[in-house]
């Protein structure tokens, strides 16, 4: 039922180890594909020969950029990246050739022995060298630039008055963070006898995967078909097309099963990270703390290849003011290629780069005009009737100034300061942008099938573990009273429900799901209603009967099915329609907007370094909680990500996740349920807004407890001890 | 993988397993090892599976030593018992990794870890404890304390191959034992023991982490114990425990690639001599 915590589907099997990822898959004959990285950041190349590979006994097929049609290509956006590069290698870690071989050793056995020769080239590492360097790629290297500029400068009060200034200014750094999808991409691929492939991969987005491998095999669409398999979980981006390109043209090749499943230090290396941001900040307020000005420059290292960096600057630019109301607005966005591996998005792309800079800044000029950092978020919040800098009115639920208050009232934790430690405080409030934006055509599909009281629900949209086949049932169950639906995920067979990530399918998905159900329970209910002289509107459908709104009718639910045998019905749901951003940065590009606020406490042992996180309190903007114990999963996973962020995960040396001792219990300080116009049961999805203020408020309570000034992260231990 | 999984029912047979076959490894917990056979880091011709061997679990008393067995995981070192018999072992026991690997992770398995040690190494050494290594010809008493900490990985140095770790051999100590851990960043630790013997003048401190092996500080040792009154025991010098820290730091020179890196591990081992000092000194 709606509202209620329902357990998950696969959450058994995934804690016992019984769950079935794409690597535990196996198909009669199969071959084992291991990929020939290139060891530099930028070289040319000089030849491939996999002569020796063949003489490796096993080796059963490699193949190089020469196999594939000339200029396969793939990419979310933009198809610029070689899915084997060919000619010129633009990451450490780019796949340069791919060998098939009887097992895994002799795979990599292959693999070691492709002999390519390289001429390093000078790499471009730092996105502001990049950006006015030599082209990396022929599309140049801005992915994307916008230039915002909205309002104007306010320099005299109403009554002509000068207005006085108080300016802060800073310069901040966030680093790529890697996903660590507990499951690492990989693919098997069966040879169809038409010619064509199936391939079984964990992809979110089996149709737009399932195109640019057809396009990049040469086949038509209809030749390739993708079936989604149990996915070990995604942070954003998950599977790399050029990985279940390849693993498709060895099983074309070879005419046998291929599978393919990158080790943890291929994952690392392979890209689809967040992008790390260098950001440079200005914000100017009159002495009563109201924001006058924010000015900004933000530059994006998008990595070797475009991959979603345009639409992270998308999302970014519309939250780099933050969530407050800026009468005058210029920020410059931009994506530069480097030779680094190309970045991806990772819960709350864009937002958690700018959060960590804007609520930076506001604590500055709080400290600046001696106000209470809270007091002075509160006087700027936006809320409903505002505009974000992309001058967008935003006319949805706005709890900005609702959720910032939940954690600055909430209850601190109880337990003093261990002793010799320095306790801080630190708080933050973010925003994010859902569902697709900037006019991406937004609709999803599902067909709701009920048969002698069994419900099957088929729809196009992938669990990857952000519960959505939990709750499509709870959702049959809400609507006809079914609480155990089976739920097909039908890859490609049926037509797209869309990019996922970003609260999409709990949005438009469930919002097809749940339109198929309504209908069938109107064409069900309305004969039983008829008997009694109602509409089906004044019967409910709850614990397996069926009751009137005044009682006199209670019936088994069993009647509504005694006179049809099956009923299919199919239903479909559009996000509102968005615009693109224009040159300035304006334009009603986000279809909605979530919120989130969060109290962080820590304490700090000044002579170690050391931070232990002793309490994180939140308050999520949810429309509805649609079932509490997955929401508070979705939270719970955006604050261990989020102190990764800060705390353990440091791109220049050994990756080091955040372990459970770094994370502490999460407390919700509210769940903030004013529903969503538009969307089914007024939800939103949770986990990209739950992240964005995460990382910022750990920094501010750090900064709180030592004074230091701590402008990027992670925070290590050496960063932020106090003699 | 294409090993052989050998599960020995005694301690006779596991031994020979082992020896004969030099390439095959034991694995108890398998916290460690497994990871790096699943990543092909190691390429065992067999495993032999530790599970069933009841014998390496046991521990007793021995003329004033306690006999820990090497399949004794973290969290049976934690327990009341234990930590009664060897604190500095249970102190570290408490702060390694999470549940799951304190469940499983064994004493034996830790010796042999890869990566700088830095959990039961540093405080047997610090206790002098020795570690018996079992082949067919009979049981060698290795001390950690007496290797060479610096000069790579201190499992080669500690075992030879086809010997099988049974346990330790830890001195029961009437005094005070400290045991200090701090993250550096990037999931790395430094780690202190600290040894104070039923004798006056009876200091010992290792540090872990720093090195492919555990530290002795023997000349802070000696600076200590000379701080120490005769009579009382106590230091002589609210100051001591600073400049102990101090001297600690400058013995061990932890290593890193980067001098600020490097700095910050002095640092630390110097903070964490200090706090173990004031711990087991009081002040």
């Amino acid at each position: 039922m709606i509202g209620e915590s329902t357990p998950r589907p696969d959450g058994d099997a995934k804690a016992r180890g019984r769950f079935s990822y794409t690597g535990d898959l196996w198909a009669p004959g199969l071959l084992w594909c291991v990929l020939v990285r290139s060891p530099h950041r930028h070289a040319r190349i000089l030849g491939v020969d996999a002569g020796a590979a063949y003489a490796v006994p096993g080796v059963r097929g490699v193949v190089t950029a020469a196999d594939l049609p000339a200029g396969a290509c793939h990419g979310a956006i933009v198809a610029d990246r070689p899915v084997l590069a060919d000619g010129v290698v633009r990451f450490a870690g780019e796949a340069v050739a791919a060998v098939a071989a009887e097992t895994l050793q002799a795979a990599r056995a292959g693999a070691a022995a492709v002999l390519v020769s390289y001429q390093p080239l000078e790499p471009a590492v730092d996105p502001e060298h990049a950006f006015a360097g030599p082209p990396l790629h022929p599309d140049g290297n801005v992915l994307r630039h916008i230039a915002l500029r909205h309002g104007r400068p306010v320099r005299v009060r109403r009554d002509g008055t000068p207005v006085e200034e108080v300016v802060v200014e800073g310069l901040y750094e966030v680093p790529a963070q890697y996903q660590a999808n507990p499951a690492t991409d990989a693919a098997l691929a069966l040879p169809s006898p038409d010619g064509g492939v199936e391939l079984h991969v964990a992809t979110p987005y089996p149709h737009a995967d399932r195109d640019q491998v057809a396009e990049c095999l040469g086949l038509p669409a209809g030749m390739v078909r993708l079936m989604p398999t149990g996915a070990g979980g995604s942070g954003g981006s998950r599977e790399d097309v050029g990985l279940t390109t390849v693993v498709g043209l060895l099983a074309l090749r070879t005419g046998r099963p291929v599978k393919a499943v990158l080790d943890r230090d291929e994952s690392l290396r392979a890209g689809g990270h967040r992008h790390a941001a260098r950001m440079k900040y200005t914000h100017r307020a009159d002495r009563d703390g109201r924001l006058l000005a924010v000015e900004a420059q933000i530059i994006l290292d998008g990595g070797a290849y475009a991959g979603v960096s345009p639409e992270v600057i998308g999302r970014l630019i519309g939250c780099a003011a933050g969530p407050y109301m800026v009468p005058y607005a210029a920020v410059d966005a931009w994506a530069v290629r480097t030779n680094n591996a190309p970045a991806g998005a990772m819960r709350g792309p864009g937002a958690v780069q700018v959060c960590f800079a804007h609520e930076a800044q506001m604590d500055k000029l709080a400290d600046a005009l001696g106000m209470d950092p809270v007091e002075l978020r509160l006087r700027n919040a936006l809320s409903t009737g505002t505009m974000l800098t992309t001058g967008q009115v935003l006319d949805g639920p706005v709890p900005v100034g609702a959720a910032l208050r939940a954690v600055a009232e909430a209850a601190p934790p109880a337990a003093p300061p261990a002793p010799g430690t320095l306790r801080g405080t630190g708080y933050a409030v973010g925003l994010m942008p859902l569902l697709g934006i900037e006019g991406a055509d937004e609709s999803s599909t599902a067909t709701v099938r009920l048969d002698g009281g069994v419900v099957t629900v088929t729809c196009a949209a992938v669990e990857v573990g952000q519960g959505f086949v939990t709750l499509v049932r709870q959702i049959v169950d809400e609507v006809l009273g079914v609480p155990d639906a089976i739920v097909l995920q039908a890859g490609t067979a049926l037509p797209t429900a869309g990019a996922p990530g970003v609260g999409r399918h709990t949005w438009l998905t469930a919002g097809a799901v749940e339109q198929a159900a309504r209908e069938i329970r109107e064409r069900l209910l309305a004969p039983v209603a008829a008997r009694y002289g109602m509409t089906a509107r004044l019967l409910d459908v709850r614990d397996g009967r069926i009751r009137s709104y005044d009682g006199l009718i209670d019936l088994p639910v069993d009647v509504m099915y005694e006179d049809t045998a099956t009923v299919t019905t199919a239903g479909a749901c559009r996000a509102p329609s968005t615009e693109p951003l224009d040159d300035a940065g304006q334009g009603n590009a986000y279809p909605a907007v979530a919120f989130s606020a969060c109290r962080v406490v820590v304490d700090l042992d000044p002579e170690l370094g050391t931070i232990r996180v002793v309490d994180v309190t939140g308050a999520y903007d949810a429309g509805r909680v649609l079932d509490p114990a997955q929401a508070r999963v979705r939270v719970e996973s955006s604050v261990a990500m989020g102190v990764g962020l800060a705390l353990t995960e440091d791109a220049e040396s050994v990756w080091a996740p955040p372990g459970p001792w770094d994370v502490p219990q999460v407390r919700v300080a509210a769940w903030i349920e004013e529903p969503q116009p538009g969307a089914p049961f007024g939800a939103k999805g949770l986990g990209d807004a739950a992240i964005v203020p995460v990382p910022a408020a750990l920094a501010a309570a750090v900064r709180n407890a030592t004074g230091l000034e701590l402008p990027r992260l992670p925070m290590r231990p050496r960063d932020v001890v106090v003699d | 993988m294409d090993a052989t999984i050998l599960m020995p029912l005694s301690l006779d047979e596991a031994v020979d397993a082992l020896a004969r076959d030099p390439r095959a490894l034991p694995v108890a917990g398998g916290t460690d090892l497994m990871p790096r056979v699943n990543a092909e880091l190691v390429r065992p011709s067999a495993l032999v599976g530790l599970a069933k061997v009841a014998d390496l679990r046991r521990w007793g008393y021995e003329d004033g030593f306690a006999m820990l067995g090497a399949g004794l995981t973290w969290a049976r070192l934690a327990d009341a018992d234990l930590a009664a018999l060897v604190p500095a072992l249970a102190a570290a026991a408490n702060e390694v990794g999470t549940a799951q690997v304190r469940a499983m992770g064994t004493l034996g398995g830790n010796i042999l870890a890869s990566g700088r040690p830095a959990d039961s190494l540093p405080v047997l050494a610090a206790l002098e404890a020795t570690v018996s290594c079992r082949s067919p010809g009979g049981v060698r008493e290795v001390a950690p304390h007496l290797l060479e900490p610096r000069s790579g990985p201190i499992a080669e140095q500690l075992l030879r191959p086809g010997e099988l770790i049974t346990g330790v051999r830890v001195p029961l100590l009437r005094g005070v034992q400290e045991f200090v851990k701090a993250p550096v960043g990037a999931g790395r630790y430094l780690t202190l023991a600290l040894v104070a013997g039923p004798v006056v003048g009876d200091v010992r401190c290792a540090v872990g982490g720093a090195h492919p092996g555990p530290v002795r500080a023997f000349e802070a040792e000696r600076w200590l114990a000379g701080r120490m009154d005769a009579r009382s025991g106590r230091l002589s010098d609210a100051r001591d425990a600073a400049d102990f820290g101090r001297l600690v730091a400058d013995e061990v020179r932890p290593e890193a690639e980067q001098r600020a890196a490097r700095a910050h591990l002095r640092h630390v081992v110097a903070v964490c001599a200090r706090r173990a000092v004031q711990r087991a000194f009081g002040g």
